[in-house]
């Protein structure tokens, strides 16, 4: 094998490893050629070098006129010529390497990506434009420019009703100040800051990355390449470094400021008063007064609507998502009906009492049509082998055998009725602020796709509830003459994602207290299931009840 | 905003202008991929910026972004862990140290580079403008010219091989061999 296949081979693995097309074979011959054959670790960088200047990046001018005329086929013929008789070709770095045995290169496929180079540079241009436009306008009256639109808008009331309200509207920054009186809306600024202002609130804006604030509350969401957006109050001035951040401006003009994510720089006094930037951190909060004095406050993470959706209907202020109101057809938020039932034998969704009574499970999957978000329903019974926990055909077999009986509703009502007793349903002597009963055995798979979907593609990051036996158990037993060392209610409890089980609960038995669930969601995760089993065939008072169960969405 | 942020803005800009290929080349020799590459540049500009009220005026902005990019090749390291598309700590050890000796691209070399693109075969600088200003991959090159994407790497590596040599010949020639 010569010198030049050699270096040629040599080449074309480093071509490979920048097209992102080398093996894990081709690249261990590539790191044994660096670390055993002098020189060629400076042929590697020479050759990293030329790629450099070769890129857009480099900015050498590689065709010419002439090349923009060529005949193709008169290209492909010089192309064929050349690759059947490639001269040799030396690299001058002194001795040449001993000879190395190169395999037999495989090229494999790799789908390119697009480069975002020529992208990235040209956005360098355009920004160094701005730059120059920005420091020439400084110099001349500023002329109106239009800044900003309207995303989106919530029950927006404004004062005077000329200004415009419409979403899609183009804002200009040679408008006096805009006075928001109620509802929200969600203005997107040129550079990619977005902002939802807050009625009741007085703005400007003053160009497309700057706005000032005279008062009331706006929640500003700054990606990356909107560092330096900036919000400007009466005794202070936010600039987001990468960012969200809330500001909330007092009538007399003292600022409260939130981080809740990233980094800003708080600016206190007004615009002249040559004051020192201090950083605020994500999850910390400060407010500065009239007189431009900073102090520490305490981080609220409800105080500002953080995001809008006007066609859903959401307006979310950084709360967890109620699960018993989703049930209820809200959107998490307290807008469903807050009392509802799903049979778990048939999928029956119901706003009223269903009055089931002790049910044989039919061994199959039902869907709930009546809610967007519960992909369905099933009673539980190992002795099928495998059970169906979604609508895709998800299995799972780990279910216990069961005696395949259910006792009520997958229910959210507080009171459940117990030989025509109405029971409320406590938990460890408290009354939750919303419930899911469920009783054994049944089971009920979320679709967190659709989840998603309904709180305008936030991520959800987590399942959270409370759990345990209703102490109520403890008054119906009491009721029908029944001891407890006779009776034992007791359970068993599995969460599965996508039918992977990820927490197994044995044998849970009436105690005082509330026992903590907390299952980590990721944004690949689609299917959530919750299955209540009989622990001991005997599905008698299992009121397993969970407490308070949420979904903690950023 | 105040005339100071257009003097803040423009002064960065004037500076990551200047030094952008001096971090690329270092990122490039890490990474090798050029895509993951190029992405890993833009994190390390977004970074440089939000932090450049910390860069300390007058020192050297090249290093200071370099630093950022290795936390940034760091990162991303660790996501691609289990690929074995990585060379070895001691090969990088010693890019690192030829980069750090050898030459920066200097406008020299930019010339001498230039001048060999114009003695290149047209067919050449055809075939490298197809990829670097046309951002074809060496397949679809491949399926445009009819050609196997395995005689398109044996060509732009003769191309690129050429190239080489006739910039340290070229910069020989002017007294500026590297």
């Amino acid at each position: 094998m010569n010198d030049s296949r050699m270096q040629s081979d040599f080449v074309q693995l480093v071509l490979l490893a920048l097209e992102g097309e080398i093996t894990p074979e081709q690249m261990e011959q590539l790191d044994h050629i660096l670390k055993t054959e002098p020189g060629m670790i400076r042929a590697y960088v020479n050759l990293i070098k030329l790629r450099t200047e070769l890129s857009p990046i480099g900015s050498v001018e590689i065709s010419s006129e002439v090349e923009e005329s060529a005949d193709y086929n008169t290209f492909l013929q010089l192309l064929a010529r050349d690759e059947k008789n490639a001269p040799a070709v030396d690299i001058p770095q002194g001795e040449p390497p001993d000879k190395v045995p190169v395999k037999m290169l495989k090229i494999e496929k790799s789908p390119r990506v697009i480069n975002k180079f020529s992208l990235y540079s040209a956005l360098i241009s355009a920004v160094a434009a701005v730059v120059f436009v920005l420091i020439y306008v400084n110099f001349v009256s500023p002329a109106a420019s239009s800044v900003a639109t309207i995303a989106d808008s919530m029950n927006a009331q404004w004062s005077p009703s000329e200004y415009p309200t419409e979403i899609g509207q183009r804002l200009w920054n040679n408008e006096k100040t805009r006075w928001l009186q109620k509802g929200t809306v969600k203005i997107a600024f040129d550079y990619g800051a977005e902002v939802i202002v807050e009625g009741p609130a007085e703005f400007e804006l003053v160009n497309g990355d700057k706005m000032i604030l005279h008062s009331g509350r706006l929640y500003a969401t700054a990606p990356k390449g909107a560092t330096g957006f900036t919000v400007q109050t009466p005794y202070s001035t936010v600039i987001d470094l990468g960012t969200e951040f809330g500001v909330e401006v007092d009538f007399d003009g003292s600022t409260d400021v939130h981080m809740f994510k990233g980094k800003a720089s708080l600016i206190p006094g007004k615009i002249g008063d040559k004051e020192e930037g201090i950083d605020l951190f994500a999850g910390h909060a400060k407010s500065v007064d009239t007189k431009g004095q900073v102090d520490r406050i305490e981080l609220l993470e409800t105080r500002f609507v953080r995001c809008i959706d006007s066609e859903k209907g959401f307006v979310w202020r950084g709360q967890d998502l109620c699960l018993t109101d989703l049930l209820g057809k809200g959107n998490g938020l307290r807008t469903g009906i807050p009392s509802v039932e799903i049979d778990p034998v048939s999928g029956i969704w119901s706003d009223r009492n269903l009055q089931q009574m002790g049910r044989d499970g039919k061994g199959d999957y039902r869907q709930v049509p009546e809610l967007i978000f519960v992909d369905g329903v099933f009673v539980p019974n190992g002795q099928q082998g495998k059970v169906q926990i979604s609508s895709t055909g998800l299995e799972f077999s780990g279910f216990p055998i069961t005696c395949n009986k259910t006792f009520a509703s997958i229910s959210t009502d507080r009171y459940l009725y117990e030989n025509n007793n109405r029971l409320m349903l406590t938990i460890d002597g408290n009354l939750p602020e919303s419930i899911l009963l469920m009783h054994s055995n049944s089971g009920i798979t979320f679709d967190l796709d659709k989840l998603r979907n309904l709180a305008a593609d936030r991520s959800v990051k987590k399942f959270k509830a409370g759990y345990g036996i209703s102490d109520s158990v403890i008054d119906a037993m009491r009721a029908s003459g029944l001891r407890r060392d006779k009776k034992q209610p007791s359970v068993d409890i599995y969460v599965l994602i996508d039918g992977r089980k990820v927490k197994e609960i044995k044998n849970l038995v009436y105690r005082e207290g509330v026992s903590d669930l907390e299952i980590n969601l990721d944004d690949s995760d689609r299917f959530l299931t919750l299955c209540v089993t009989d622990n001991n065939q005997d599905t008698e008072y299992d009121w397993l009840v969970f407490e308070d169960p949420v979904f903690d969405i950023e | 905003m105040g005339f100071m942020d257009f003097t803040e803005k423009s002064h960065f800009i004037e500076l990551y202008a200047r030094e952008q290929k001096k971090i690329f080349l270092y990122i490039l020799s890490i990474v090798h991929r050029q895509s993951d590459a190029e992405d890993l540049l833009q994190q390390t500009a977004s970074e440089m910026w939000r932090m450049f009220d910390r860069f300390e005026k007058g020192t050297n902005f090249a290093s200071w972004g370099i630093a950022i990019a290795k936390y940034k090749i760091l990162s991303y390291r660790k996501k691609q862990k289990k690929n074995r598309l990585f060379l070895s700590q001691e090969v990088y050890d010693k890019v690192i140290e030829e980069l750090q000796d050898a030459q920066e691209i200097s406008d020299s070399r930019k010339d001498a580079l230039q001048g060999c693109l114009k003695k290149l075969k047209a067919s050449d600088r055809k075939m490298l403008s197809m990829h670097y200003e046309g951002c074809l991959s060496y397949q679809k090159i491949a399926e445009q010219l009819n050609h196997s994407k395995s005689g398109i790497y044996k060509v732009m590596a003769r191309i690129h091989l050429t190239l080489e040599k006739c910039i340290n010949k070229t910069l020989l020639v002017w007294g500026e061999n590297e």
